[in-house]
């Protein structure tokens, strides 16, 4: 059976401080026949380095007094420093986020890379209004690509595979199979 | 409404139609319609003389503004011909005469023309303390001015604009900034003042290039800090930046860097700072163009960069592919401590 990912699988499997790490690698280099969704690889992991990118050039220009705000129409700063309460982590310093920047575009690299050379197939994004609807995920999405995966789901069985036990609600997922009439997919929590 | 060429016209030899066009073109890019009306002349006849003229190399057929061809001297003196008026250039050209003089009683050379770089980076230096409303723009080595100057100017570009005696005091100051400096000292001292960080960092890279296998890691850093001081202006050309900044810190990081990859990451540098450079000189220069020549302006802008824009975006897309696809084992392991892990992991999160 083949094994559709959730992107945060893919990432956490690369984010050595994230506390599914270890599993996340050790499933990713065991198994094999992996799927994403089209609207995964692009454009949500192009844009969540993108984002990333940006958040932090901007808090780097912010600390070197030039103008913030870089390349965004709102304030990135205040993320940052919103994040940063939230962990309690104390102030990062300019050497610290000059070496972040290097590493997000070395990370984007191997999660493209995975993308390219281990997933067999991007399946197709699905357009089914009424079927994103239903899940009843907030998420939008996290939605689309769940339905795109029951879709793909219905003609070539697949384990769904996430970290994400909020959005990716068994309940849920049962539910919206139940409505619109599919096969209900295995959903695995790594 | 009043038909374009309904207007009293003169009875004139064709030398003297020819004289005219060319008289009407010296305030700068025309469309036909304007010539017919200054030149007083029928449109067919005004026409037919452009169109020899344009053969005759002596005037241009630029870019169509709402549909109408654009036309304009072949010595129009402004870089990349965008349409700059009379006033400004006759004063920017004024100013850049009264330097080169000045430079020449400093510097003790009467005969001596000082290096071209040397009088736009004084221009500049004076524009910006003294009169901000001439156009500077922003350029490959740093701020010019709108035009040029050579001895020859007056030959072919009649400007009369006499400077007073408190803006001659002004501008000696400015060249006493930059006597004894030759070119390169003139841009890397324009490159030392405030907002230029942009072009000093890319003199650093350009010369760590030079040395790439035994620097990558200096390389990186400065491709990161490089990064950090894009200027606003450039949203258009941040895809090509930020790619060529993902290749090029990926590159520097593979366990075997040939000579080869850096051979091919130094000219797509200079490519990229090529159309950064042209990107710059119109984002910089749009806020000195007269409303009314705003679309002649942005169609000179699009049809400049965009054959650019289009190779490089093939280019360095290419690049992208290739890299995504090399295997990771071939690259360094990635070294971070755990401050940044946990930096990283927040923003992963989140």
């Amino acid at each position: 059976m083949d094994n559709f990912l959730d992107t945060c699988v893919i990432v956490a499997s690369f984010d050595t401080a994230e506390s599914h790490h270890k599993v996340a690698r050790e499933f990713i280099k065991e198994s094999d026949n992996f799927l994403i969704a089209k609207y995964q690889k692009d454009p949500e992991i192009i844009w969540l380095f993108k984002r990333k990118k940006r958040i932090v050039i901007s808090v780097l220009r912010s600390m070197t007094n030039e103008k913030i705000d870089v390349l965004g129409s709102y304030d990135l700063k205040k993320e940052l420093r919103r994040l940063l309460q939230k962990y309690s982590l104390e102030n990062p310093t300019l050497k610290n986020l000059k070496s972040l920047l290097l590493i997000l575009n070395y990370l984007e690299r191997e999660v493209r890379n995975f993308v390219n050379t281990k997933v067999k197939k991007i399946i197709p994004n699905c357009e089914d209004r009424k079927l994103i609807k239903s899940l009843e995920i907030a998420n939008i999405p996290d939605a689309k690509i769940i339905a795109s995966a029951l879709v793909e789901h219905q003609d070539n069985p697949l384990i769904l595979n996430t970290l994400d036990k909020k959005d990716w609600e068994k309940k849920k997922i049962k539910r919206a199979c139940y409505r619109n009439d599919l096969v209900i997919p295995r959903i695995n929590y790594i | 409404m009043k038909k374009v060429g309904a207007h009293k016209r003169i009875r004139r030899t064709p030398e003297e139609i020819r004289e005219a066009i060319l008289e009407v073109l010296i305030e700068g890019p025309k469309t036909i319609d304007e010539i017919v009306i200054e030149t007083k002349s029928h449109f067919p006849v005004t026409k037919d003389f452009i169109g020899k003229l344009t053969i005759e190399g002596e005037i241009i057929e630029s870019r169509s503004e709402k549909n109408q061809k654009i036309y304009l001297r072949k010595d129009y003196p402004v870089f990349y011909r965008i349409p700059i008026s009379k006033i400004q250039r006759d004063k920017t050209l004024a100013i850049l005469r009264a330097i080169v003089e000045e430079y020449r009683i400093q510097h003790g050379e009467e005969s001596k023309f000082p290096f071209k770089t040397v009088i736009q980076k004084i221009a500049v230096d004076y524009i910006e303390e003294n009169d901000p409303s001439l156009p500077v723009m922003n350029f490959k080595f740093g701020k010019i001015c709108c035009l040029a100057y050579d001895e020859n100017i007056h030959s072919i570009y009649n400007f009369t604009n006499n400077l007073s005696r408190e803006e001659m005091e002004k501008i000696k100051e400015s060249v006493n900034k930059f006597i004894g400096k030759n070119a390169t000292q003139a841009k890397i001292f324009q490159y030392k003042q405030k907002g230029m960080r942009f072009y000093e960092l890319k003199e650093e890279i350009l010369d760590l290039f030079f040395n790439a296998k035994e620097k990558s890691e200096e390389l990186s850093k400065n491709l990161i800090e490089w990064s950090i001081h894009y200027p606003d202006e450039l949203e258009s050309t941040y895809h090509l930046f930020d790619t060529f900044i993902y290749c090029a810190t990926n590159i520097l990081r593979l366990k075997k860097l040939d000579d080869e990859k850096i051979k091919q990451l130094k000219e797509l540098f200079d490519g990229l700072w090529n159309i950064l450079s042209i990107d710059y000189f119109f984002e910089s220069a749009s806020r000195f163009i007269q409303p009314e020549k705003k679309s002649l302006f942005e169609e000179i802008q699009k049809e400049t960069i965009l054959q650019e824009l289009f190779n490089m975006e093939m280019v360095l897309g290419d690049l992208k592919t290739e890299v995504d696809m090399i295997p990771s084992k071939d690259f360094k392991e990635i070294d971070m401590d755990n401050k940044t892990a946990k930096l990283l992991h927040l923003l992963l999160e989140d």
